[in-house]
């Protein structure tokens, strides 16, 4: 009788353990947002009871951004300013302007928010497709300059010197947004988020297993591969690359990251620069700058500014860079070579 | 307890372990299908191991999605500048394929239970 009983025990307490167990892991359902904005295919992921109205909340705030930011809707604060010249401007408008021009001054120009009239010239973002001649660049780059800004953060006063002068916040905004729409899903008490903006991603949290978002860096040369995979957790990724928006004319790859000294594409030697950082802003304007810049200045930057972001490089000669915050945390099938700061001039 | 109580006992745990084992795991990286979405709704799904073409037509314009050796890509479109006819095929999980004129987004999916990525920073 009394075997009996220690078998029936048995068999109970292995039925409620696999119950346990089916239980932890049971997948919770996520609550998803898809739509384009800001010229872009964003995606919000969202878990927790309050995720339907929080993913709302956050769509609405990058819409709104969108309608604020755009360089194309002839409504858009940024245009009116153009327009004016001078203006007042919102609050967001003066984060942007603010956090626009000290990242030009400490990529020592490499971010510019002025290059709008030469990339129309090249026909980025909607086409036609265009390579300009010198003449053509020449005339297109006196319409650029960070210098013409005359910007008063007591007052948010904008000031554009140059009458010809646009203003594309192209480079940064969806960074940006990516942080206004997480601190609003913050106020929803949502825990566990991912937000891809066009393949900028901005990670709430852990997954609602507590396991790190598992974020692909895309491998430049092969679309359906990866250079590596990132395991982070609230934690903002952007990556700037060669390969996304290009055209080809006469067997050269003409891209729309533009090196703001001369007008055309960065040749800069680096095919695709990923930035790991808290804030997405920094990361979306540092993801340019940095493919601007090369691998060696690139290095050079991230010495002077370690405490702030990592940074992940795949170079034209095939070299994978991975500064070594990141190292613990990106895992790959190509061999990896470490930017230590010891190793840096 | 009784030898015929662990008997059944062990193969209980037998049975077990072994229907555990025996699921059928699928592949970790490769899609299965392609889920289509018009500006943001869903148009419609495609398994990747069944080849045709699949036209979507929206008020935006028309596309043509080829699938075949199980995979997708565009192989017309009527948007201006043809970058989505240009972008890769998709074969992996996370894998996608955005026509911005038309607002028309094709990702690859896994089948139910598949690990993957979470995201494609790019």
């Amino acid at each position: 009788m009394f075997r009996r009983s220690i078998f029936i025990c048995l068999l109970t307490a292995i039925t409620i353990l696999s119950g346990c167990f089916l239980i932890a892991h049971k997948k919770e359902n996520p609550v998803t947002r898809d739509f384009f904005a800001m010229d872009t295919y964003a995606k919000i992921t969202l878990y927790g009871t309050e995720a339907e109205p929080a993913a709302e909340s956050a769509k609405a705030e990058m819409l709104r951004l969108e309608r604020l930011l755009s360089a194309y809707d002839t409504e858009s604060e940024t245009v009116l300013l153009q327009k004016k010249r001078a203006a007042a401007v919102s609050e967001d408008l003066a984060v942007l302007l603010a956090r626009s021009i000290s990242l030009h001054k400490e990529t020592g120009g490499a971010f510019d928010i002025t290059l709008s009239p030469v990339s129309k010239l090249w026909g980025f973002p909607h086409g036609p497709y265009h390579v300009p001649d010198k003449a053509e660049i020449k005339n297109a780059l006196a319409a650029t300059g960070m210098g013409a800004i005359r910007w008063d953060s007591a007052s948010r006063q904008c000031t554009l010197d140059n009458p010809r002068l646009a203003l594309d916040f192209g480079g940064i905004a969806k960074g940006y947004a990516a942080e206004k729409m997480a601190a609003v899903l913050k106020e929803k008490q949502i825990r566990h988020g991912l937000l891809n903006l066009g393949g900028n991603i901005k990670a709430i949290g852990t997954k609602p297993d507590r396991s790190p978002w598992r974020i692909a860096i895309q491998h430049p040369d092969h679309k359906n591969g990866h250079l590596g995979v990132l395991s982070v957790t609230d934690t903002s990724v952007v990556t700037s690359g060669d390969y996304e928006r290009y055209f080809e004319k006469d067997n050269l790859r003409y891209h729309h990251i533009l090196d703001p000294k001369t007008g055309a594409p960065a040749r800069s030697g680096i095919r695709s620069a990923t930035i790991v950082c808290e804030d997405c802003t920094t990361a979306d304007g540092l993801s340019t700058a940095l493919f601007v810049m090369g691998p060696e200045e690139a290095a050079a930057f991230w010495k002077r500014h370690k405490e702030e972001f990592q940074f992940i490089l795949f170079t034209q000669d095939q070299t994978l860079y991975v500064t070594e915050g990141l190292l613990p945390l990106f895992a790959s099938e190509l061999s990896i070579t470490p930017v230590k700061e010891t190793l840096i001039k | 307890m009784k030898r015929n109580d662990s008997i059944l006992l062990a193969v209980l745990l037998l049975v077990t372990g072994l229907l555990f084992c025996l699921q059928p795991q699928p592949d970790q990286t490769k899609a299965a299908f392609i889920e289509v979405k018009a500006d943001g709704k869903l148009y419609g799904t495609w398994r990747l191991d069944s080849p045709q073409t699949v036209t979507v037509t929206t008020a935006y314009g028309k596309n043509e999605i080829r699938i075949r050796d199980n995979a997708a890509f565009i192989l017309h479109s009527d948007c201006p500048n043809q970058d989505c006819t240009r972008q890769s095929k998709i074969v992996n999980i996370g894998d996608s394929i955005i026509c911005l004129p038309h607002k028309l987004v094709i990702e690859g999916k896994a089948e139910a239970g598949a690990a993957a990525v979470d995201a494609v920073a790019r």
